[in-house]
């Protein structure tokens, strides 16, 4: 299925999913609203997308935004796609797809740990990566550690 | 701060007779730093909750750091047994953002270093394979090929494991003479230790009892759990992405993908024997191909790359290792994530561990095969 058709399938259900650019294979932009029901509707007929990548959020500072990644693959059609949707930075709220994708329970509770945004609906919402009791979440762009002491260069 | 048990599997979700036992970050049989946390009725394993982290260096973090050419050092430890494929999967990822072409004999000499490092990690695999069910002598032996690969490697590079070999836009340093005789002499050498090893453990018994019907994996299972390479292959689903969605100078070479249907941990083992062979066959036609000429492609000392993003990915030994980055003009990523493969194949273990007894749970972690730095980065 070559890219236009695959846009056109998509755009034809959801009007307000924009083309992004990127280099490797189609990429759409949605609503977060719609993000739940755009990824049902690509992991059935006609579409088939039944594997998933990963799924992974991008802290973008200047428009104060995150941007959350899922890449897809399907194997009867041979297509990838990209989907990404935009959620604020501070305290941002999103739909977790862990009901159609098992694999997303570990990604999303990765963007949890590391970028600190809330999936809603998620079965068992921890953290995984740091230990416990730890604070913060280290991914992002303005994260600071009271541990990391930055020392002087002698020749500077 | 320590995990207790009780913050995870509730004290009072335990019926009467179960409890919580605890297998360790530091074991013997985990394959490094991982830990399970396992809710036991007598001697069967009722749930297993893995708990990851515990390797955990923020290499992702340390990427919006370092400019393009001073990350390809951390690749080599993502995965360490199998560090030139990591090395070529994010050479490759840089190259195709940046669009730059890299000369024949640059593209041969990499085919042929993944290869030999395919066959390493696969035999290496099957001694850890042994050793974890109780066999000691496929260990030694797998120790001993991977000797013989490591002096390859150590005739070009210097290095015997972290290689830091190839750089983007082609390689570091050119084969030297010794190396295509030296390959020659291996190759018949490696055939007949295949052969050898499986007849240690493919053909004995005691390993097909033990390893035949533990953890069987549906195709549907495996799909939905985003798992890849001998996880994925061995339930069924013929995909590999050297030929699926091809890359380098892949779709040169004859080769098969072997597939089974079962699932199962002994299936697990049977495809990793039989990739060997064809990483053997690849072998064998690159070395009859490889043309002279340059190694590196005038590529600027200050790498920059030009706006855009990209998930680009390879075969590892291990499933598909992927990179998706986000470049922002400059030299440096602005966001680099690492689709590790264990990371995606060791979230299918507690799926397929009820019910199992503890030793049978080790030779299910053992034909995963999934090791901790990748799968925390």
């Amino acid at each position: 299925m070559s890219d236009e058709e695959l846009l056109k399938t998509i755009q034809e259900k959801f009007k307000d999913a924009v083309r992004i650019e990127n280099k490797g294979n189609l990429a759409v932009s949605v609503n977060k609203n719609e993000i739940l029901s755009l990824i049902t509707f690509l992991s059935g007929e006609p579409l088939l997308f039944d594997w998933m990548n990963f799924m992974t959020a991008v802290d973008k500072m200047e428009s104060g935004t995150m941007e959350l990644v899922y890449q897809f693959y399907s194997f009867s059609n041979k297509t990838k796609l990209t989907v990404k949707t935009e959620v604020s930075r501070d305290l941002g709220v999103v739909d977790s797809v862990c009901g159609i994708y098992p694999t997303a329970e570990w990604h999303e509770r990765e963007v949890y740990d590391l970028f600190g945004i809330i999936f809603k609906d998620h079965p068992d919402l921890r953290r995984i990566m740091m230990p416990d009791g730890f604070t913060g979440h280290p991914m992002r762009k303005d994260y600071k550690d009271e541990n990391l002491v930055r020392l002087e260069s002698p020749w500077q | 701060m320590a995990v207790g048990l009780d913050s995870i599997i509730e004290k009072s979700e335990l019926k009467e007779g179960e409890y919580l036992i605890n297998l360790g970050p530091q074991h013997p049989s985990t394959h490094g730093v991982f830990r399970m946390l396992l809710k036991m009725d007598g001697e069967f394993v009722v749930s297993a909750t893995p708990v990851i982290g515990y390797l955990h260096r923020g290499i992702e973090k340390i990427a919006e750091n370092r400019n393009y050419r001073q990350f390809m050092p951390y690749t080599d430890r993502l995965d360490y047994l199998s560090s030139m494929n990591n090395n070529l999967s994010y050479a490759i990822a840089v190259e195709r953002l940046a669009g730059i072409k890299i000369p024949e004999r640059a593209e041969y000499i990499r085919v042929i270093m993944a290869e030999l490092n395919r066959i390493s990690s696969h035999i290496l695999y099957c001694g850890f394979f042994g050793i974890d069910l109780g066999a000691w002598t496929p260990l030694l032996f797998g120790f001993r090929e991977r000797e013989r690969i490591i002096d390859l490697f150590e005739m070009t590079c210097g290095a015997r494991q972290t290689y830091n070999y190839m750089r983007i836009g082609g390689v570091s340093k050119d084969l030297p003479d010794e190396f295509i005789p030296a390959l020659k002499e291996f190759i018949p050498y490696m055939k007949k230790k295949t052969t050898e090893m499986d007849n240690l453990l493919g053909k004995n018994p005691i390993f097909i009892a033990r390893t035949k019907g533990i953890g069987k994996v549906s195709k549907e299972l495996a799909i939905k759990y985003g798992a890849s390479g001998h996880v994925l292959r061995s339930s069924g689903v013929k995909f590999d992405v050297r030929k699926d969605d091809t890359y380098s100078i892949y779709d040169r070479f004859e080769f098969e993908i072997p597939t089974t249907e079962n699932g199962d941990s002994l299936d697990k083992y049977r495809i990793r024997i039989e990739e060997i062979g064809q990483s053997i066959r690849i072998l064998e036609q690159a070395m009859k191909q490889i043309p002279d000429g340059d190694i590196m492609a005038d590529v600027p000392y200050n790498l920059t790359v030009p706006k855009g993003e990209m998930y680009s990915r390879t075969e590892n030994p291990r499933g598909e290792l992927g990179f998706y980055i986000v470049s922002d003009g400059t030299d440096k990523p602005y966001r680099m994530k690492i689709r590790a493969p264990s990371f995606s194949n060791v979230h299918l273990v507690p799926e397929v561990a009820k019910g199992l007894l503890i030793a049978d749970l080790v030779a299910l972690l053992a034909a995963f095969d999934a090791l901790p730095p990748e799968t925390d980065r």
